[in-house]
């Protein structure tokens, strides 16, 4: 296998986890399959192109406003949350879904009554946009820094969950709500800011590729499905599992394609059908532990 | 009751029902813990023991009557408000995080603690818990039952608790492990200061902690007094608790 | 009105749906324009597509959430044959056909999984099969095959928009109709049985998977015969027919008119497709209202328009006696 198809493959990987941690995260916790995640996906994109002005700013810049972009879909998402989210936690699964699906709905329409029906191009920073060679290999910039920005947030993650008390409370929480909730952990304030954290990190996915696709409100759909190809794959609910099935899944489609360009994105469903079909709790999975 | 006990009263129930859904579990049940005291709720199971502790913690039960702790009304908080007044509560099947260690499951409990009232140093809690210090990092899911229900005792204790719940500690105990939990409640009582509401099932058990009882039968109380006058009454014990007499009760268990 | 209807007897409720589609049939196209011929033509399959799936949803239990692609299947089955000069009702039995036996190879080796697994394979089925049409040529690409003009059925002409409109209605019709018998019958008596209570109905000695696996068949075929009539309609088939928003409109809809009744989808479809068509007319930004109508539905009033009359009665009659419950408390994967 070739370094370029390696590290593209594990680029798209990046994304591809970008995208789906937070999905996963906020199922974790909730219990609920957030097809809004895609809409708030899109919305970091769009938001970052209105902080750039739709410029071709440097890198320095457009990382920082990526991560602005992302704190204010974070926010957009609590409140979220306190409106529309916590009056579906308890209902069943297709309902629970078909809720989130409405509100995905409305985020794309909100998209599209904001930035109207006309794709937008957020331009890659220049920086970006050139290769570092590795002996005859040639790897683009922007691919290192997927890499570098998924494995940031891939530690931080596991930091903020396993080594702090907030993330103590959000696994007793998703392990036993209601012995959390007589144990004193406040699980309206954790939820509230795990959604804004799960969304936040959508819309940081969506700043980050906002430069490599057309921008339009079409991006929701496409990005919560493969989202959930993902979080299928990796086990519902874990982190890990999200990253190792983003970059596996990565990976796979981009060897698919050097073998046919025909086959793009098939092999997420695949793995995703595969999965379900072999062991539905995902890679990584494992059955709830509470009575 | 007299006027002081009145005020000295820290849990009140009045009157309350309670539902599952659309089945009563609690009919009209009244219930006093004097501030400082041992009140056992003895009945069998399905007697309403675990509701009556679920209708305090606001916890699946839809409730009608009134339910009050230091004056305050529970009926209109959350289980995590109802928790964060001061009160301790150890379920019937102890609830340990199973993925989580014994540290964390014990640090969980510092949630409990609010304003004034400081959490427990661990160090503080395992010289009562000794037993606990060698399993500290292992998974609260390998532990036995004996393990997890002094665990659940103790997290319950990192807060600081005015009100102890114990939903039938005793359950599934080996007699030497019986022994350790009733030490340890002893001990959240009398080292901690801790009021504790204990539903048993196991009379012995909580006779032997319990300055005052209350007996539950199918949702309704139906004795309640000092301990001293259910032993004298072997008929109340025999009809609602199958215990055949107080003497044979008293000669069981430990 | 509808509370009437279920008060006559069956035959004459037949007859009544008989008598409200030959008057549907007859109206349209002497008062409406020829555009209005062809959305109401559109409209009506997109009805009985969501009868499709309302039998899983709403009827059997079977959260499907990939009906797109017995949708697709059917639609891409005519653009196929189309241009090899079969007859239009050889067609369609193809398309059927194939719709029904994909459907039925689907639920058979994803049955296994339930609930929310078995959404999730069904939509991952779908997305699938749109990533390959979308890809391959053999399909026309994401530019999907045109020029789908059925020129005669049994001898009749269908080149003027009302013979085409009269067939729609008529084969809508049929497939409305073999709905209805397979809902009214044991077998969808069984499915619902299953649907309130699947321990209870296997400990019965029902095999209940065979019973989903046949409704996820016909539910299928159902789709298939909608695809291969919209692609007539539309005179194309394009990828987009399989994309999963595609699976998520149906629900919508059957949620809107009411699941648990049979003719909920078709009044869903008709408010629906009626409202994003003047939507659609005022704002680009349809979508927006459009979610926020179903948002307020699916919490408010899940059990649709037609379930509206019942539950205004059950408020009326449920007198609440305490605050509700604190924590509820959902289990998280105890089923996949």
């Amino acid at each position: 296998m070739s370094l370029l198809l390696l590290t593209s493959g594990l680029a798209q990987g990046m994304i591809l986890f970008l995208a789906a941690s937070g999905l996963t995260l906020v199922f974790g916790v909730m219990g609920v399959l957030n097809f809004a995640h895609g809409g708030f996906f899109a919305l970091g994109a769009f938001i970052v192109y209105s902080l750039t002005g739709g410029a071709s700013i440097p890198a320095w810049q457009y990382l920082l406003l990526s991560v602005v972009g992302a704190g204010l879909v974070g926010v957009v998402g609590m409140a979220f949350e306190v409106v529309v989210f916590r009056r579906i936690y308890h209902l069943p699964h297709l309902d629970a879904l078909l809720a989130t699906y409405a509100v995905l709905l409305t985020i794309t329409g909100a998209i599209t009554q904001i930035w109207g029906v006309a794709a937008r191009g957020q331009p890659m920073p220049s920086e970006f946009r050139s290769a570092l060679r590795f002996g005859d290999a040639v790897v683009p910039v922007y691919d290192i820094a997927l890499l570098v920005i998924g494995g940031l947030v891939a530690v931080g993650l596991w930091f903020l969950l396993e080594r702090t008390t907030f993330g103590r409370s959000v696994r007793a929480i998703s392990a036993d709500r209601q012995m959390s909730a007589s144990l004193g952990i406040d699980i309206k304030v954790v939820f509230t800011v795990m959604l804004g954290l799960g969304l936040g990190l959508a819309g940081l996915g969506g700043a980050l590729v906002a430069p490599l696709v057309q921008l339009d409100a079409g991006l929701a759909a496409v990005f919560v499905i493969q989202s959930f190809a993902v979080v299928i794959v990796g086990g519902l609910g874990s982190i890990a599992g999200a990253l190792v099935a983003a970059l596996a899944l990565g990976l796979l489609n981009s060897i698919m394609v050097s073998i046919d360009p025909a086959l793009a994105g098939f092999s997420l469903y695949i793995g995703m059908t595969v999965v379900l079909l072999i062991r539905p709790q995902g890679i990584f999975g494992h059955r709830a532990e509470r009575p | 009751m007299s006027d002081d006990a009145v005020r000295d009263e820290l849990l009140r129930l009045e009157n309350v029902d309670a539902w599952y859904g659309t089945a009563q579990a609690l009919f009209g049940v009244s219930l006093s813990v004097p501030r400082g005291g041992v009140v056992a709720l003895l009945g069998r199971n399905g007697a309403g023991k675990s509701t009556t502790l679920r209708s305090i913690m606001r916890i699946e039960v839809r409730t009608r009557g009134e339910i009050s702790y230091a004056g305050r009304d529970l009926t209109r908080a959350g289980t995590t408000g109802v928790a964060r007044l001061g009160i301790g509560y150890v379920p019937e099947d102890r609830r340990i995080f199973g993925r989580m260690t014994v540290r964390e499951n014990l640090l969980l409990g510092r949630h409990l603690a609010r304003g004034d009232r400081e959490p427990l140093p661990l160090t503080e809690i395992l010289d009562t818990f000794p037993m606990l210090v060698p399993l500290l990092d292992r998974l609260g899911g390998v532990l036995s039952g004996g393990e997890q229900q002094l665990l659940a005792v103790a997290r319950a204790l990192v807060g600081r608790p005015e009100l102890m719940l114990l939903d039938e500690p005793s359950e599934g105990l080996a007699p030497l492990t019986l022994r350790q939990v009733r030490t340890a409640i002893q001990s959240a009582h009398d080292a901690f200061g801790a009021t504790v509401l204990l539903a048993e099932q196991n009379a012995t058990f909580a006779l032997s902690l319990a300055q005052r009882v209350a007996v539950i039968d199918t949702g309704r109380i139906v004795f309640t007094g000092a301990t001293e006058e259910l032993r004298a009454r072997p008929e109340l014990m025999s009809r609602y608790l199958g215990v055949e007499s107080a003497g044979a009760a008293a000669g069981t268990g430990s | 009105m509808m509370e009437r209807l279920r008060a006559l007897p069956g035959w004459w409720r037949v007859v009544a749906a008989v008598v409200v589609l030959v008057a549907v049939m007859a109206i349209v196209p002497i008062f409406g324009s020829g555009a209005a011929v062809f959305f109401w033509g559109s409209v009506a399959v997109t009805a009985l597509y969501a009868m499709s799936v309302n039998l899983l949803i709403g009827v059997a239990g079977i959260p499907s959430f990939g009906q797109a692609a017995y949708f697709g299947i059917g639609a891409y089955a005519v653009g196929v044959l189309h241009h090899e000069g079969l007859p239009i009702l050889l067609v369609l039995l193809v398309a059927v056909l194939a719709a029904g036996l994909a459907a039925a190879v689907v639920a058979a080796l994803g049955l296994r999984a339930t609930g929310l697994a078995f959404s999730m394979l069904t939509l991952a089925f779908a997305q699938a099969l749109y990533t390959l049409v979308f890809q391959l040529d053999t399909f026309g690409g994401e530019n999907g095959i045109v020029g789908l003009l059925p020129e005669s059925v049994l001898g009749i002409d269908l080149t003027d928009g009302t013979s085409l409109w009269l067939f729609t209605m008529t084969m809508v019709a049929a497939g409305i109709g073999g709905l209805w018998i397979l809902q009214h019958s044991p077998f969808g008596r069984t499915l619902m049985m299953i649907r309130e209570d699947p321990a209870r109905t296997r400990a019965l000695g029902i095999q209940v998977r065979r019973y989903e696996i046949a409704a996820f068949a016909a539910a299928g075929a159902a789709a298939g015969l909608a695809g291969a009539l919209f692609a007539y309609v539309q005179g194309l088939v394009v990828p987009e027919y399989l994309f999963w928003t595609r699976s998520g409109e149906p629900i919508l809809m059957s949620i809107i008119g009411g699941m648990r009744h049979f003719f909920g989808p078709v009044v869903g479809s008709v408010i629906y497709r009626w409202s994003v068509d003047v939507l659609s007319d005022i704002t680009a930004a349809w979508v927006l209202w459009v979610g926020l109508a179903f948002l307020v539905i699916v919490l408010a009033a899940p059990g649709g328009l037609l379930g509206l009359p019942a539950q205004i009665r059950s408020w009326r009659s449920r007198r609440t006696i305490a605050p509700p419950s604190v924590t509820s408390v959902e289990s998280l994967g105890d089923e996949s």
